[in-house]
């Protein structure tokens, strides 16, 4: 399959397996479900067929491609995707096969369900291998409607006000990086090209000398960095989140922290920073901090939780937090980029976090939905003694739980650690306190397993329901165990087809903001 | 009789104006608005032929005029009919008992 | 114009001056079939004909046909590259702008006829009386979409208005229904009053009536007068100020939008989605033309006169998007929210207007670098765009409450629970049509409002206020999703009460085709972008 056609079909295809879903009778749940998971396997088996043409050794962008889509305002149907997009990618088809699997609990309407699931699929593939700023931007806002959907219909007894709440959090979000986005277009004379609007903010496109100017860049910075943050979700913007997590069905929940919250860490490495190198360096200590806040806070409202769902949800905003300290851990002095392996070493940290992030947490998120689905209740004081119980299952939650606690051996432990290593070039005092959120979490996830699984006897309600996992569960957690022990013992897996792409960006954010600093300081420009 | 000039037909279509605004919004009765609409018309109408006579406007401005008065008795021939239509059902064509429509 | 010329070209039987009359008349077909199919619906009935053949076959075969006759001259133009021609005399223009209105007020007028079959709003009895008022008001529409001449625009607006006041009051024996037209016709007649005075001072003013001399005289006046002390230009302002009354009347801007939440609360939800989006466009349509033909080529005193124009417009377009979605958050009946969405819609398109102004008004290559003379034909692309998702998605919205209340009698959000159980099809396509207004992508909303941004947006290099446009366009987004999504909420998410009115609707049936049709054009325009966008952006260039 040549790679043009492999992209569009990764994009689509979810999209286009939806559409025969019409003629199915409705009572035919089985069917439906089969084929359902046919079309994500069929998606993630495509996602892998891009990770074996994919060369690692080359650093920029493969399989790119455009054709004019909105011809009269340079808006280009232009997928691509390299080091940086591609672990995303695969993550995606993923932990849709995965969530699509866990899906069995789903009865209510489940056809409608299921194409909105497709949709929702399609709209996160596009963003992660989209190259053009409209079509990034389109796609962004194509995963809202179902998502709001999927929560409000699906959903827990909150699940509107939860759905709203997304809904108006993303949208708002949305609305300023439109604003961002039209500056970009017009101040580089009607371009979306995301890698030309970066190459532009570098100084290295040929024949456009000029680059965006100061105030714009930070002004631009910030509304893209709201509109990712909100994705990611950062401290003061990560409100809706714990609501749409414990609103949405299980295998939602799976998808929202494992591939949505993704994206607003992508779009801040693939958009945020590469086209605005002054406003993100200008920003760079408070995007750290926030980062190294969004831990410690994370952590401590986790551990105030006593909803099994939203303790979980809290951890998101906590473990993503790392996200956001590695991706911003860029140190200048003088105009000159210090230490730019340190800062390479925090991107690659941050990226791996992003993936490791996806599994542990997807994997925790199933764990608690296996949970509800026998008993229909989350307080995890009501729980204790399940290990017993279920021996089976509660093994697998361990493992799945100490992954989200860092444990060395597991892939948790890999993005923590050099996100915060490479924190102490930047700052020693942010790294110290990062490196403390450490402690709480592995405080608040032992708490919690020593309440839910340990523990002499279940008191709660539904006891009689407790019983083993079945084999469609058990596939789904020894695969997430699996790949969670797998990138813990062998990170380089991952990091091999990252580094290229990352030196890269670094490289180029370095010497364009050099060109930067040079030009201020000869004031050329405003 | 010596040319009175374009001011003079201006002040008569301003003051015709000014009736009729004043009439459209202290009247509460339709007819009674509806009146004033014409009497705002018939001062435009004032207007256009005095400036047709006097600036480079020319045949125009009559014919505008013509037109208008054509215009106008088509409107107040369906407002009649509309006002006359509140009346079968409200009993009234007082504007002010038409409240059944807020929000 | 001239009338003298005119009437000279009757008395002398000059060859040569009959055949431009010919010409114009050729190109004045399709008004000259919607008439003719009037006449012909009056006349069957007088003959009883109608008892045989239904009257709608009339009207529906002459929308189609004049359609048809539209396109033939796109095409014409398209091929031969014709200059644009001034018809009678130069009364109105033939140009793509005018082509274009034409050809989407046809259309929408075939969409309308279609929605007024399948939900049978007027009787067998009445149909002759709605259909001809229906073409009528829509020859009155084409006719302010070819305007050229200030008469033209004044009979175009009454020939407009008048069948619409009618129409309102359409269902005699209802008491609102009666209300909303009196409120209609008396607010209606008083701003055209108003409109008329307003055009007999410019007129008189810079003695000519014809669009493209206004410019030109305009510039003369305030050469030979000192500044805004004079009482001629001080004349001219007050008369532009009351022209302007008269189209926020038509296009329900702030504060002339009494009439427009009662006017569609009253009438039949047929003829909403009709004033809804016929009048709007042809009211843009003819905003367009004259302000551009205002702002001339934006030299010397006129770019200050286009500046001050987009500027107030921008104001405007800001109090009424903003108010309009405010006002709209806490109606319970779905009519009345959708007029106050249609509010807040003529905002954000008179936010493009706004931005075309002020783009206008700077004529010098120092601000912007590239092709500046793109921008204003942009603008332009951005409205039509637009207003042609528009006439979708608010038909669409339309159709399907009309639909609704057939079965259920009821126009209250709140009777729209759960209607996705009963009737799946009239859910999904009222969501489609919901989340279109809010501008979502891959909605066509989206682009019509991303383009309309991206005018603005370039307005900003001019003057800083559109910055506050701008801000208060993004705001306006995200406060509309407010209730739109509460009728999607309410139509997907709640349970139908176990005491509601069944509704049921087959997949198949044609009101169901007839809504999947239109949302699926919504769809459609959101995926598919380049063909309708060039069309718009060749119209556009028609003006400048």
């Amino acid at each position: 399959m040549s790679p043009e056609t492999l992209l569009t079909c990764i994009v689509f295809l979810p999209a286009v397996w939806a559409i025969p879903l019409v003629l199915f009778d409705a009572k035919a749940k089985e069917a439906m479900r089969y084929w359902g998971v046919l079309g994500t396997a069929l998606t993630f088996a495509l996602t892998l067929q891009l990770l074996m043409q994919f060369d690692s050794n080359k650093s920029g962008m493969q399989f790119k491609f455009d054709t004019p889509w909105i011809a009269n305002w340079n808006v280009f149907f232009s997928l691509g995707v390299d080091g940086i997009s591609l672990p995303l990618v695969v993550l995606t088809g993923f932990v849709c096969l995965l969530s699509m699997l866990a899906s069995w609990s789903i009865e209510k309407n489940f056809k409608g369900y299921l194409m909105l699931f497709l949709i929702l699929e399609t709209g996160m593939m596009g963003v992660f291998l989209s190259l053009d700023f409209f079509l990034f931007y389109v796609f962004w806002e194509v995963m809202l409607l179902p998502m709001y959907f999927l929560i409000g219909i699906w959903g827990g007894p909150r699940r509107e006000y939860a759905a709203i709440k997304f809904f108006l959090y993303t949208l708002a979000g949305s609305v300023l990086m439109l604003i961002a986005m039209l500056m970009f277009y017009f101040n580089s004379d009607r371009s979306f090209d995301l890698l030309e609007l970066a190459r532009i903010a570098g100084g290295t496109s040929a024949g456009k000398s000029h680059v965006y100017g100061m105030s714009m860049q930070v002004a631009a910075f910030i509304m893209l960095f709201i509109g990712f943050a909100i994705k990611l979700p950062s401290f003061p913007f990560h409100t809706w989140l714990p609501d749409a997590h414990v609103e949405a069905p299980t295998p939602i929940s799976m998808i929202l922290a494992g591939v949505l919250l993704k994206m607003g860490g992508y779009g801040i490495i693939r958009i945020a920073f590469p086209l605005c190198p002054y406003g993100a360096q200008y920003a760079a200590y408070f995007l750290a901090a926030l980062g190294v806040f969004s831990i410690i806070y994370g952590a401590f409202a986790a551990m105030a939780q006593t909803d099994f769902k939203r303790l979980v949800a809290y951890s998101s905003v906590s473990h993503m937090g790392y996200v956001l300290l590695g991706i911003a851990v860029w140190k200048i002095v003088d105009g000159k980029t210090v230490g730019r392996e340190y800062w390479e070493m925090g991107l690659n940290a941050a990226m791996f976090q992003m993936i490791a992030h996806g599994i542990s947490s997807t994997g925790m998120f199933f764990m608690v939905g296996v949970l509800y689905d026998r008993v229909h209740h989350r307080d995890i004081n009501k729980f204790g003694g399940i290990a017993q119980l279920m021996p089976h299952y509660a093994g697998l939650a361990a493992v799945i739980f100490f992954a989200g606690l860092g444990l060395p051996g597991l892939c948790g432990f890999v993005g923590e650690v050099f996100s915060v290593l490479a924190c102490w070039n930047f700052s020693p005092l942010l790294a110290i306190v990062a490196a403390s959120g450490v402690i709480l979490t592995a405080g608040y996830i032992l708490w919690t397993m020593q309440r839910v699984y340990l523990g002499p006897e279940y008191k709660g309600p539904h006891p009689e329901a407790l019983v083993e996992m079945n084999s469609r569960e058990l596939a789904i957690g020894y695969t997430l165990v699996a790949t969670a022990i797998l990138f813990g013992v062998l990170p380089h897996l991952l990091f091999d087809p990252m580094h290229g792409s990352i030196q890269a960006l670094t490289q180029s954010l370095a010497s364009s903001y050099e060109t930067l600093y040079g030009a201020i300081h000869t004031s050329q420009l405003p | 009789m010596g040319d009175v000039g374009l001011n003079a037909y201006l002040m008569v279509g301003a003051v015709l104006f000014v009736c009729g605004v004043v009439c459209m919004a202290t009247k509460r009765n339709g007819i009674g608005v509806l009146m004033g609409v014409e009497l705002v018309l018939n001062g435009a109408n004032v207007n256009f032929v005095a400036f047709s006579r006097y600036t480079s406007l020319g045949l125009d401005g009559q014919t505008i005029a013509l037109f208008v008065i054509v215009l106008a008795a088509a409107e107040a021939a369906v407002a009649l009919a509309i006002a006359l239509n509140f009346y079968n059902n409200h009993l009234t064509i007082d504007v002010d008992r038409g409240n059944e429509l807020q929000g | 114009m001239d009338f003298e010329a005119l009437f000279k070209q009757f008395l002398s039987g000059d060859v040569a001056q009959q055949a431009s009359i010919l010409r114009s008349l050729t190109i004045f077909l399709p008004e000259l079939v919607l008439s003719c199919s009037i006449v012909l619906m009056l006349v069957a009935r007088l003959v009883s004909l109608d008892r045989i053949i239904p009257t709608h076959w009339f009207a529906l075969l002459g929308g189609m046909a004049s359609f048809v006759i539209v396109l033939f001259q796109f095409w014409e133009f398209g091929n031969s590259q014709t200059v644009p021609v001034e018809v009678f005399t130069g009364l109105a223009i033939h140009d793509e702008f005018s082509i274009f209105f034409r050809g989407f007020l046809t259309f929408f007028l075939v969409f309308v006829i279609a929605l007024t079959v399948l939900t049978g709003i007027p009787d067998d009895e009445d149909a002759p009386d709605f259909y001809s008022l229906l073409c009528g008001a829509v020859i009155g529409m084409m006719l302010m979409s070819s305007a050229n001449h200030l008469l033209m625009l004044f009979i175009g607006i009454e020939m407009a208005s008048v069948p619409s006041y009618a129409m309102t009051g359409f269902l005699k024996g209802k008491r609102r229904s009666s209300e909303a037209a009196l409120k209609f016709v008396v607010y209606g007649a008083g701003a055209a009053g108003v409109m008329l005075f307003g055009i007999s001072l410019l007129t008189g003013i810079l003695g000519t009536a014809q669009f493209s001399e206004l410019a030109p005289r305009f510039q003369a006046v305030f050469a030979s007068h000192a500044g805004m002390q004079d009482p001629a230009t001080r004349c001219v302002a007050l008369a532009l100020l009351m022209i302007a009354v008269g189209f926020a009347f038509k296009l329900s801007l702030v504060p002339f939008h009494f009439w427009c939440p009662d006017a569609f609360h009253g009438a039949p939800a047929e003829v909403g989605g009709f004033l809804s989006v016929g009048s709007k466009a042809a009211a843009f349509a003819l905003l367009v033309r004259l302000t551009t033909s205002l702002a001339g080529d934006g030299s010397g005193a006129l770019s200050q006169l286009s500046l001050s124009c987009g500027l107030g417009l921008g104001l405007i377009a800001i109090v009424t998007t903003t108010f309009g979605n405010l006002a709209a958050y806490s109606q319970q009946n779905i009519k009345r929210m959708l007029a106050y969405s249609t509010i807040a819609h003529a905002g954000y398109m008179l936010m493009a207007v706004s931005a075309l102004l002020v783009l206008q008004s700077v004529q010098t290559d120092l601000v912007f670098q590239g092709n500046h003379q793109e921008n204003g034909p942009r603008a332009m692309e951005g409205l039509l765009y637009y207003l042609c998702v528009y006439l979708f998605m608010n038909l669409g919205a339309f159709a399907i409450v009309a639909l609704i209340r057939n079965q259920t009698y009821s126009e209250e959000i709140d009777d729209y629970k759960g209607l996705a159980q009963q009737v799946p099809v009239l859910a999904i396509c009222m969501a489609i049509c919901m989340f279109s207004l809010v501008g979502i992508p891959p909605l066509g909303g989206f682009y019509g409002k991303a383009f309309i941004f991206a005018s603005v947006y370039e307005a900003t290099n001019v003057h800083w206020f559109m910055w506050v446009v701008l801000a208060a366009g993004g705001l306006n987004t995200v406060i509309s999703l407010f209730y739109y999504l509460r009728v999607a909420k309410t139509m997907c998410m709640d349970t139908r009460p176990a005491d509601a009115v069944p509704v049921s609707m087959a997949a198949s049936s044609s009101p169901a085709l007839y809504v999947m049709l239109v949302s699926g054009m919504v769809v459609f325009l959101g995926i598919i972008i380049d063909p309708l966008s060039k069309v718009a952006l060749h119209a556009a260039h028609a003006l400048f």
